[in-house]
């Protein structure tokens, strides 16, 4: 059956082949690979030949390449020793020879002016560690000129680790990432080829990919681009072809127990896509969330910026514990889903719908996830949180009762809903202080530092401009952002320049702080009081028009105060409404400059004060303290008082069981 | 006597003395308003002036309450968005059976939860002694007479009782779940991982079934025999469980079964109350307060009938060995 809908693919697949020809990229790494899974010993054998072509303005005479499967080679590489920091029993996954590599066999290249073999030796550029060989670069016997091209043949073997992060296997499961000898960007006239560090992804030029994977019968195989051809060896195996022109990276996957589904992402102002999923034999009930989540990204980010370019996209529910759920490849992307989920948990929307989104930000957009890992997790942070809110609106809070490695009895508590955005603020909150956005991946004081800076605050940062700059200015930013550095490299002040060009102001500023400041947006009403106005008494005037005053007939009147305190490091301008007993209100604006700042009014007395009230500063960690009634009542305080009062008590009765 | 006939007597007993129930049902709430009482200023103060408060009537916002954790002192780190469900207090609760994770809010509440076992077990010996006792009428001073007279057996029972449970949830319940991960290995099957540990959790309940099972009737032994030992009651009643198992066992499932309806009905019931104005407010307290008042009158019913079985049997034992004689 599954065999049969693979070749329904094929054929929808290489028709929608031919109408996407052409992509605007400019094809700078092209590689052809011919590659053989033995699923026993866990390798990938393969010969890659890559064209490769210099865009720079200088000539270069050497090549850099990322063997990033070499992480996983011994405990001291960088990745390791980086994740043994971070993660207790990180290692104990390479126990029992779980340990990868990716061995250079040979290396040549032919170039316009000569054919030889290349001498491949280890570079360590982030920190000098000499037990790292993530990365690899050969002299060449003549420097390639700007605008010419080289070819280099490379011979590979590469070893999949045990569960590892992103690539590897579990039983007979293989997601195969990060496989083959992958080079580096020529840019700025120089080599851009970082070690794999624990907290960093990718970065790599564009080309297109011819790749021919053979593999036992028995399995199925996904990856990127679109099978174009299959044919039955006589030992057994069974070799698929797969092509896709201007991608920057190939991942596929292999698995005897993979089932497919496919559909078509249709509509009227879109191109369409087929979109092909593979997934677990026990998650056949969440065939349509999958597709569900992919067509609701394609729909509302090919809307909101620039159409899904690729005819095709592939789905796969990785397995479970195996590492390689939650990561997008170009045309591919992996997820996951809990056998059981809780009802309105949004799994595996929220998931399917980020790794989608990675399309856009990271796939089409393909910025330095090494040293600017916000552009890609950031932006796709802040998109999915846009997409899940107006595709799905708010989650469901659940809890897993009994819960072992996520396995448990998922349970739905309706009664507390939540926003997209309220965990990412969460988030934040607790980790805000730490570090800056600016900043490489793998120079974060810790994990919880790398995530705040390329994921949580970077989101809100977004959320923050757009709800400041008014909906129509920033639609024409992110339009003209995903449009103009489509199949291109951004740079962060690539960004913020697009940001200027729209913004009625130089945001500048804004950007300074976010980037290069660390710490949390936190404003507060701390205390509200209105008192009867003090009358006039005394003398008023001077010479013959003074006057001795005792006014009691003038209208009864309130002076009111309200305190604000900004108790956050970083600072932003913010809206203060104050709403009065007579249904009055009054809006200020705060530059929070000061610490603590008064604002005195006159008039009825105040019902109510609300900081940022429209609640546009999304960046702020904690909007509770935002808002703040005059007069306290105790119906909330009761009703939780009680709650937990019969909380209490219950649990005392199942302990009288023990009596 | 057949498993039903024990049960209706067992109601039957409860009735007859169901003033009981109101006197530990108000020590219950005394005890429970100790602690709730200071988290009912401290929770006022935070949310009586906020803006929002509204929202808290119907639920628990998720932005509120994840604000809150940013300094939530002492006991407020035990307000959770489960506890906002009509199910959540009860099942985060029933889970601790399963889990014994007692300590997860924290040792204040445990030191309570350790104080209750006590006054629990204070209270068990003057309900069992009143169902054991052939007088049907209530009588606080005999209630209470009883209740100091066996409290050192109960004592030594519940303390027995919490060395089991200690057993199990420390050592048993990793050492099964070792080997159930075991035998899941490197299986790529969610749902055989989740049938397997679902099976783990079905043989932990077993478990403790059999434990409550057999120190319940300890204690219904100690009493109705008058037995000095406590210990050489927990060998009888497994002895007395072991020769009628068939009844021993089905009473008390029917029991639970009893339990598990309450459960649903009062998580039910208390799932549609939104307490969203002042009315609804004290509806839903009095709902809640019923449903505490009923689960002790439950918890009565499992003694009652357990020696209303206990001394049926014990009669038809004396009464074959005087024929004999």
């Amino acid at each position: 059956m599954n065999k049969i809908v693979s070749i329904l693919f094929l054929v929808v697949v290489l028709s929608g082949l031919a109408s996407a020809q052409g992509l605007p990229c400019e094809k700078v790494a092209s590689y052809k690979i011919d590659a053989t899974l033995d699923p026993l010993q866990k390798t990938v054998a393969g010969v890659a030949v890559l064209t490769w072509k210099n865009i720079g303005t200088a000539p270069t005479s050497e090549l850099w390449f990322h063997l990033y499967l070499n992480a996983f080679k011994n405990s001291k590489s960088t990745f390791l020793t980086e994740s043994a920091r971070h993660y207790a029993d990180f290692l104990a996954r390479f126990a029992d020879d779980g340990w990868g590599f990716c061995d250079v066999l040979s290396m040549s290249a032919s170039g316009e002016l000569f054919e030889a073999d290349l001498e491949p030796r280890f570079m360590r550029p982030d920190d000098g560690n000499a037990d790292d060989e993530t990365v690899l670069k050969v002299d060449l016997p003549a420097a390639i000129a700007p605008g010419k091209t080289v070819t280099v043949k490379i011979d590979f073997l590469s070893r999949l680790p045990h569960r590892a992060p992103r690539s590897g296997y579990r039983g007979d499961y293989f997601f195969v990432a990060q496989w083959f000898p992958k080079i580096g960007v020529w840019t700025d006239n120089e080599w851009n080829c970082h070690q794999y560090h624990a907290h960093s992804e990718f970065f790599s030029d564009y080309g297109d990919y011819d790749v021919r994977l053979t593999v036992p019968s028995q399995f199925i195989v996904g990856a990127c681009g679109v099978m174009t051809d299959s044919t039955a060896n006589s030992d057994n195996s069974v070799t698929v072809r797969y092509q896709q022109e201007c991608i920057h990276d190939f991942a596929w996957t292999a698995y005897p127990h993979y089932k497919i589904a496919i559909r078509t992402f249709e509509h009227p102002e879109l191109p369409a896509v087929t979109m092909k999923l593979l997934y677990q034999p026990d998650h056949k009930r969440y065939v349509d969330d999958f597709f569900g989540a992919t067509e609701n990204t394609l729909k509302y980010l090919g809307l909101w910026y620039v159409p899904y370019p690729y005819s095709h996209i592939t789905i796969v529910d990785a397995a479970c514990k195996s590492g390689a759920a939650g990561m997008e490849y170009p045309t591919l992307f992996t997820t996951s889903v809990d056998w059981l989920t809780a009802r309105g948990s949004q799994e595996p929307a929220g998931l399917t719908v980020h790794e989608c989104a990675h399309q856009f930000f990271y796939g089409l957009i393909a910025s330095n996830e090494f040293e600017n890992a916000w552009l890609d997790e950031g932006f796709t942070t802040y998109a999915t949180s846009r997409c899940m809110n107006t595709a799905y609106g708010p989650g469901a809070y659940h809890k897993i009762y009994l819960n072992r490695d996520g396995l448990g009895i998922p349970w739905t508590v309706s009664k507390s809903e939540k926003d997209q955005r309220d965990w990412i603020v969460e988030n934040h909150r607790a980790r805000g202080s730490r570090d800056v956005m600016n900043k490489c991946s793998w120079d974060y004081v810790d994990r919880l530092a790398y995530r705040n800076n390329a994921y949580e605050k970077p989101a809100l940062m977004l959320w923050t401009l757009e709800n400041s700059l008014g909906e129509a200015v920033w639609t024409e930013i992110m339009h003209a952002y995903t449009s103009r550095w489509s199949f291109k490299h951004p740079r962060p002040q690539d960004f913020i320049d697009i940001v200027n060009e729209f913004a009625p102001e130089n945001m500048d500023w804004f950007f300074d702080k976010m980037l290069n400041e660390a710490g949390v947006v936190d404003y507060a009403v701390t205390h509200i009081e209105s008192n009867a106005a003090v009358k006039r008494k005394g003398y008023f005037g001077v010479g013959d028009g003074r006057e001795l005053k005792d006014d009691d007939g003038e209208d009864a009147t309130f002076e009111s105060q309200v305190h604000v305190e900004r108790l956050g490091d970083i600072q932003l301008p913010v809206e203060l409404l104050v709403t009065f007993e007579n249904g009055e209100t009054a809006a200020n604006v705060w530059s929070g400059e000061e610490p603590v700042k008064i604002f005195y009014f006159r008039g009825a007395q105040i019902e109510k004060a609300e900081i940022d009230p429209y609640h546009k500063v999304w960046l702020d960690a904690n909007p509770l303290n935002n808002g703040k009634y005059r007069r306290a009542d105790g119906f909330a305080s009761f009703r939780w008082g009680t709650t937990w009062l019969f909380w209490l008590q219950d649990l005392f009765e199942l302990i009288a069981v023990f009596s | 006597m057949k498993i039903r006939d024990a049960f209706r007597h067992g109601l039957s007993l409860v009735n007859h003395h169901r003033k009981m129930i109101g006197i530990i049902y108000l020590v219950n709430l005394c005890f429970a308003l100790i602690v709730a009482a200071p988290l009912f200023t401290l929770f006022h103060s935070r949310v009586g002036s906020l803006v929002g408060r509204d929202e808290l009537l119907t639920g628990l916002p998720y932005s509120w309450w994840s604000a809150l954790q940013i300094d939530a002192r002492g006991l407020e780190n035990t307000i959770r968005p489960s506890l906002s469900g009509g199910f959540g207090p009860l099942i985060d609760n029933l889970e601790l059976l399963l889990t014994g994770q007692f300590q997860l809010y924290g040792w204040f509440v445990f030191s309570l939860i350790v104080g209750y076992l006590f006054i629990a077990a204070f209270f068990n010996g003057g309900a069992i002694a009143l169902f054991a006792d052939e007088r049907r009428s209530f009588s606080a001073g005999r209630f209470f007479s009883y209740a100091g007279t066996y409290f050192h057996h109960m004592a030594a029972l519940a303390v027995t009782t919490v060395a089991l449970f200690a057993l199990l949830y420390k050592v048993i319940n990793p050492a099964i779940f070792s080997l159930l991960d075991r035998i899941v290995g490197d299986s790529l099957s969610q749902s055989f991982a989740w049938i397997v540990h679902f099976i783990g959790y079905l043989f932990i309940l077993t478990i403790v079934f059999l434990i409550t099972l057999i120190l319940d009737y300890a204690k219904v032994i100690v009493i109705s025999e008058k037995k000095n030992s406590s210990w050489a009651s927990i060998g009888l009643a497994a002895a007395f469980i072991f020769r009628s198992f068939g009844k021993t066992v089905g009473l008390n499932v029917l029991l639970a079964f009893l339990a598990i309806a309450l459960v649903l009905g009062g998580g039910l019931l208390m799932s549609i109350i939104t307490p969203s104005n002042l009315l609804l407010l004290v509806g839903s307290f009095i709902v809640q307060q019923l449903f505490i008042a009923a689960k002790i009158a439950v918890r009565l019913t499992f003694y009652a009938s357990e020696t209303a079985l206990y001394q049926a049997h014990a009669a038809a034992r004396t009464m074959v060995k005087k024929r004999k004689r």
